[in-house]
């Protein structure tokens, strides 16, 4: 007992020890600034001014402006759509490689592709597929006989947040489609036989096998994309700018309008600060969740 | 209809839905490359074509000779390689001690590498922003290789982890009867044995410096210290935009972490999931 409890107080310097640098470095270049950017947020601070204490001015602003409010609104909906969208897609795509069939393992790299591109990239790309000019989603979209006319999809309100969705879809689906495919590989084959032999149908295997064994990961999966989703910048920003007029306006997009176009860096620290209490609570149900596997 | 017509109707059914998945998956990714080797008037005609009627590499030469393409790339070379190789030394040995060693305040260690994991960018931009430049490092290179870290190294130390994990905890308890001490038993037994996992972590980490915008955009104005993603997206100016050779710099830009993928991809799809989101 003694013995352990010495072992684990070297143990515990030597950890610390070899710890220090990264720590050192996350102190000073992360949480400093986060620190630096509460204080920013209760100021006037523009690009280049001095800053002066305002108080909670920037947050009454905000919830005051209608603009604001919409850009919540806007993510709320876009959030929604894009964790749904990517875990059906997800989840077809991880029951497709759960198939046995020749050259599984080329279709699953291939399927992973759109994953490993840099964002910017797949970005850049459906905004040239979803062009009104030249743009080939409206030539494959008129020869299936689903529309009749070109649509311009970066110019209607509902439109765009729909091509906005697609692009984020796209790319974010096999990151599901992985995590739950690593899931169904381990639940047992015999589960199914047995199943089989008392004369369960396909769906009924589905829902009272596979459902419940890829509950937890995908919902933690699910979680982690929704972090990131909440805070979206590029994919808006370099698809439609957050237009037509503010309908696909995400808060990362407007907090970047307020900070960058109209340099008030203050108010736009506190729009990102206004989603915090949000993300804390995700970040807490996943950390529980996945710490919870590390004891 | 028989047991067997019925069993291969089900595999026809299923080869159906894989073919689908790759169409959705890899269409966009054919359109990307069959519109880079178009002329301008190709792109734009009425009914796209499938395939370039006069294949031309216009948008690459343009691309390359026109504007700070080429500069661009080596900055994201440089910056993603820097960044990636400092967080692996730096995180490697923090990750060890979480999985391997029991001290006061592991719990508290590896739910501040989770945290600062999952704090977004978009609510870190402007924080940096302004440190960038106290540092006196706005508009340059040094400036993201100095911020690219803040979510790199949790990154990597997050996803280690369970790769030191998988280590069999035999082969170091005999190292230690050998008379290994623990940082011999870090660096020399451990590393070697969680090399696969640490590739993998790194290249993740490379292609996520890569690709990287918001905080380019923010921090870097001249065309002699742009990112790639920053010269390709600055073409999307004016009136009729140049798809040609904005998808010319998307191809040369997924060239090397593709060719890197497919290399790899087998250690890849594994270190994805036994790293990111297990269960």
């Amino acid at each position: 007992m003694k013995r352990g409890s010495v072992q684990m107080r070297r143990d515990t310097r030597f950890s610390y020890l070899v710890s220090a640098p990264m720590f050192l470095y996350i102190g000073i270049v992360l949480m400093i600034p986060i620190c630096w950017g509460v204080y920013i947020s209760f100021t006037d601070k523009m690009i280049g001014g001095q800053e002066q204490w305002i108080g909670f001015k920037n947050y009454i602003a905000l919830l005051q402006d209608s603009t604001f409010r919409r850009s919540v609104l806007n993510t709320v909906i876009y959030t929604v759509f894009s964790i749904l969208g990517k875990l059906v897609f997800g989840m077809i795509m991880a029951l497709v490689l759960n198939f046995s069939f020749r050259g599984r393992n080329v279709a699953r790299a291939l399927m992973i592709i759109p994953w490993t591109l840099p964002n910017i990239v797949a970005v850049l790309n459906w905004r040239w597929i979803f062009s009104d000019t030249g743009g080939v989603a409206n030539y494959i979209l008129q020869q299936l006989h689903l529309i009749d006319h070109n649509l311009v999809w970066l110019g209607d309100a509902t439109l765009a947040m729909l091509a906005v969705l697609v692009a984020n879809i796209w790319r974010g689906s096999p990151f599901f489609g992985i995590s739950i495919l690593a899931r169904l590989q381990t639940i047992p084959k015999d589960y199914y036989e047995a199943a089989e032999i008392d004369g369960a149908s396909t769906l009924q295997k589905f829902f009272s096998i596979t459902l419940p064994s890829i509950a937890d990961v995908t919902l933690l999966t699910a979680l982690v994309s929704t972090i990131w989703t909440i805070n979206e910048f590029e994919s808006v920003w370099l698809l439609t700018g957050g237009g037509p007029s503010g309908a696909t306006e995400v808060i990362g997009v407007f907090s970047y309008r307020t900070a960058m176009t109209n340099m008030q860096l203050g108010k736009g620290v506190a729009v990102s600060l206004l989603a915090m209490p949000v993300l804390l609570v995700l970040i807490a149900l996943v950390s529980r969740k996945m710490l919870k596997e590390e004891d | 209809m028989s047991m067997k017509q019925r069993r291969q109707l089900v595999h026809i059914f299923r080869l159906v839905m894989v073919a689908i998945c790759l169409v959705v998956a890899l269409f966009p990714i054919y359109w990307m490359l069959n519109t880079s080797f178009k002329t301008q008037f190709e792109m734009y005609q009425k009914v796209p074509t499938m395939l370039p009627q006069e294949p031309t590499l216009d948008g690459y030469k343009f691309l390359i000779t026109e504007t700070p393409f080429l500069n661009a790339i080596k900055n994201s070379f440089l910056v993603a390689i820097t960044c990636s190789t400092l967080s692996v030394l730096l995180a490697y040995p923090v990750s060890y001690v979480v999985a391997r060693l029991k001290f006061y305040g592991r719990k508290t260690v590896s739910r501040l590498i989770l945290f600062s994991y999952l704090i977004p960018t978009s609510v870190l931009y402007i924080p940096l922003f302004l440190f960038v430049s106290s540092c006196g490092l706005t508009d340059n290179i040094l400036g993201l290789i100095l911020i690219y870290p803040t979510f790199t190294l949790p990154y990597v130390s997050w996803m280690l982890i369970p790769h030191v994990r998988a280590v069999p905890k035999d082969i170091e308890e005999a190292a230690t009867v050998d008379g290994c001490t623990r940082l011999q038993n870090m660096y020399r037994i451990v590393f070697p044995l969680a090399l696969p996992g640490i590739v993998s972590t790194f290249i993740f980490a490379f292609s996520l410096c890569w690709g990287e915008y918001l905080y380019a955009l923010v921090n870097i104005s001249s065309s002699e210290m742009k990112t790639f993603p920053l010269v390709i997206s600055g073409l999307i100016y004016g009136d009729i935009y140049p798809w040609n050779q904005i998808m010319a710099g998307a191809i040369l830009a997924c060239i090397p972490i593709l060719l890197v993928y497919i290399f790899f991809s087998n250690l890849l799809v594994g270190g994805m999931t036994e790293g990111g989101v297990k269960a």
